[in-house]
């Protein structure tokens, strides 16, 4: 018996002990962030920047910037491009093995995708802000903010939302000059291509994002969906909701549109007659007339400055006679 | 002899009024859709399809969009999934009585998991031929249906005989690893992550007569054949040694049902993805109402395994129009209660 005392006591302190490092180590990270630094009030090139600022990104979060980033992680290729047009090219130190705009870009070290992020390489680089599209889970973002780094989440998915996404991070990184004046930019071309859509008959448009197992298209409230309506056309698929709608082929069929659209990343796996070829669709209108057209899928899928890009190869595609230059 | 000529009218009743209600089911679907074509125009279009009596019926002032939407969008679908429906369950019988196991289903040997990895694979490499108008990611399926099912069946057998829990368990254990590459592959190839898990979900959507062709007659012919074997299957639920016997080849009838199975599974998966839950309930269900009989329950099981597929797919189709639910959700939602309520009401009867 007294033995198995002997024992008992044994594991008590054992586990005693494991409960206490347990605890030991979880007590580091409750340290506060917001420590007595000095506020450094930071003046930017363009002199218009006075930190501490706070921000809203998003998700509607608060953000509080200290200072003027240096070191910025991107975490989406939409949003590097963002940053590249605002002139931070240099400030990017790590980017997602997806972006590939502009060129430069690809010899930048590269911390994982939007999927899996390579968490060890994100804090060997150091940076002080990762702007990132989806949110990442808790664990990672208690992670980032534990190491003092800024996290912005944006995701945009109309054109007024990216352009409010170039605004924020303009102001967050001090080039609210440049974000104004790529913001007017495409303000004035989106209202150029307005002005010569608005006389024209709006033709009837259909946009496949894919055709495996089953037709999926962009339906209303969907960015293919704005830009198919700001260009001149009428999404047939209005009444399918949401970004990545399946739809019924009867169903396209039956309305019959005048243009078909799809883009490069869909086409890969066919090719151009294919369409023909399927079941049902050599009696649409688009495909009788030949009016097939294929759009680059990388523009169709950034929300970036190059949106206004991507709208003008969507009018142009659905009034190619509006738009001869 | 009274009794069994009973027994022949009681088979016949029960074939005639199924096959009338699949027949009255594919006339029935035949009408509906999302696209409004009245019902007596779709009725003139489908009989115009048939060809001998076709000519009877004039068509000319249908408008031609309805007539392409019928008889090339809906007609097949409707034939597909029927075909896919009966051959789903016909499996799920067989191999329900096979494995003496009341949970067996057509996947159960590791089929899906080698289906989808094929699938995957054809996807990932982004070959752009078909042959026959079979796409390359069919075929891939096909192939890795049928080479899990022989990878399976080789881990099993002892010398020449193949027992019934080592086949189970081998079957589990090859479908989870398949499953994991499959799942790195998704990761690794995560742009076509979203392609794979719409193969995998299942769909008739974009299938054409070239689907229908392809399987038609395999499983046809296979269901005549598993239904020869149906006395064997008899014997086998009584236990593999009584049915030794009673003089049936146990371990040959067990090759010749797993390969035929497997080849009819096989057929199904490539053209249609995996859809769940049709090859377990549909013979249970069946079952609780012809008894468990196989020289019933097989002709039986096919022809209500047909027209609930038949069902779940216009259902798919129809109920959120102009979007479409994958077929696999329905089969589940409503395969599953309406079990339910037969087993209810069996116990009940029983008391």
């Amino acid at each position: 018996m007294k033995n198995l005392m002997r024992y008992r006591l044994i594991i008590t302190i054992l586990l005693l002990i494991l409960i206490s490092i347990m605890f030991g180590c979880s007590v580091k990270n409750n340290e506060p962030i917001e420590n007595n630094e000095p506020i450094e009030n930071n003046r930017t090139e363009e002199g218009t920047q006075n930190y501490p600022i706070e921000i809203t990104d998003g998700t509607g979060s608060n953000i509080t910037l200290l200072h003027n980033p240096e070191r910025i992680i991107s975490l989406a290729p939409s949003h590097t491009e963002i940053l590249y047009a605002l002139g931070l090219g240099d400030k990017v130190v790590g980017v997602t093995q997806y972006c590939d705009f502009p060129e430069e870009v690809k010899d930048k070290p590269k911390v994982g995708d939007s999927f899996s992020i390579d968490l060890e390489k994100v804090l060997e680089l150091e940076p002080d802000m990762v702007i990132q599209y989806w949110g990442m889970n808790d664990e990672l973002k208690k992670q980032l903010v534990d190491a003092d780094i800024t996290l912005l989440t944006f995701s945009p998915e109309s054109i007024s939302q990216t352009l409010e996404t170039i605004r924020i991070i303009g102001i967050a990184t001090g080039t609210e000059e440049k974000a104004g004046e790529i913001i007017s930019n495409i303000k004035e071309k989106q209202q150029d291509i307005a002005a010569k859509v608005k006389d024209a008959p709006k033709v009837k448009v259909f946009y496949e994002i894919e055709y495996s197992s089953a037709l999926w298209t962009a339906g209303e409230g969907s960015f293919i969906d704005e830009i198919i309506t700001l260009g001149g056309g009428e999404n047939i698929a209005k009444d399918a909701e949401g970004a990545y709608a399946q739809y019924s082929v009867e169903s396209l069929i039956e309305k019959d549109p005048e243009i078909y659209i799809t883009n490069t990343f869909n086409m890969e796996l066919q090719s151009y007659t294919d369409i023909k070829d399927r079941p049902g669709f050599e009696n649409i209108r688009a495909v009788k007339d030949g009016r097939i057209e294929i759009l680059d899928g990388n523009l169709l899928s950034r929300p970036s400055q190059r949106v206004i890009e991507a709208l003008e190869l969507m009018a142009r595609a659905i009034h190619p006679e509006l738009f001869e230059n | 002899m009274d009794s069994l000529i009973l027994q022949k009218r009681k088979r016949q009743f029960i074939y005639g009024s199924l096959f009338l209600i699949l027949f009255m089911t594919i006339v029935v679907t035949a009408t509906m859709g999302t696209a409004n074509i009245k019902v007596l125009e779709s009725l003139k279009i489908v009989i115009h399809q048939i060809p001998l009596l076709g000519d009877i019926v004039d068509i000319s002032a249908v408008q031609k969009n309805y007539v392409v939407i019928i008889q090339s969008v809906r007609l097949p679908r409707i034939m597909l999934s029927v075909l896919v429906g009966i051959g789903l369950s016909i499996s799920g019988v067989t191999f329900q009585g096979m494995l003496k196991n009341p949970m067996a289903d057509p996947f159960i040997i590791g089929i899906s998991s080698g289906a989808a990895l094929g699938a995957t694979i054809g996807i990932v490499l982004r070959l752009q031929w078909a042959i026959l108008g079979i796409s390359s990611i069919s075929i891939f399926a096909f192939f890795g249906a049928l080479g899990t099912t022989f990878l399976v069946y080789n881990l099993a057998r002892i010398k020449a005989k193949v027992p019934v829990t080592t086949l189970l368990l081998a079957g589990i254990a090859v479908g989870q690893f398949l499953t994991a590459i499959m799942s790195f592959m998704m990761v690794a190839f995560s742009g076509d992550m979203h392609r794979i898990i719409f193969w995998t979900l299942g769909s008739f959507s974009t299938k054409s007569w070239t689907q229908v062709k392809m399987i038609f007659i395999p499983v046809l012919l296979g269901w005549g054949l598993l239904r020869f074997y149906a006395k064997d299957l008899n014997a086998m639920l009584l236990g593999e040694e009584s049915a030794q016997h009673l003089g049936i080849e146990v371990e040959r009838i067990k090759k010749i049902l797993l390969a035929l199975n497997a080849f009819i599974v096989a057929m199904v998966v490539s053209v249609s993805g995996i859809i769940g839950f049709v090859g377990l309930i549909i013979p249970h269900i069946v079952r609780l109402m012809v008894g468990p009989d196989h020289r019933i329950l097989i002709p039986a099981a096919g022809l209500v395994g047909g027209i609930f597929m038949l069902m779940a797919d216009t259902i798919a189709r129809i109920i959120i129009a102009p979007m479409e639910i994958p077929v696999g959700i329905i089969t589940a939602l409503f395969g599953g209660p309406f079990f339910i309520f037969l087993l209810r009401r069996k116990k009940n009867s029983l008391l």
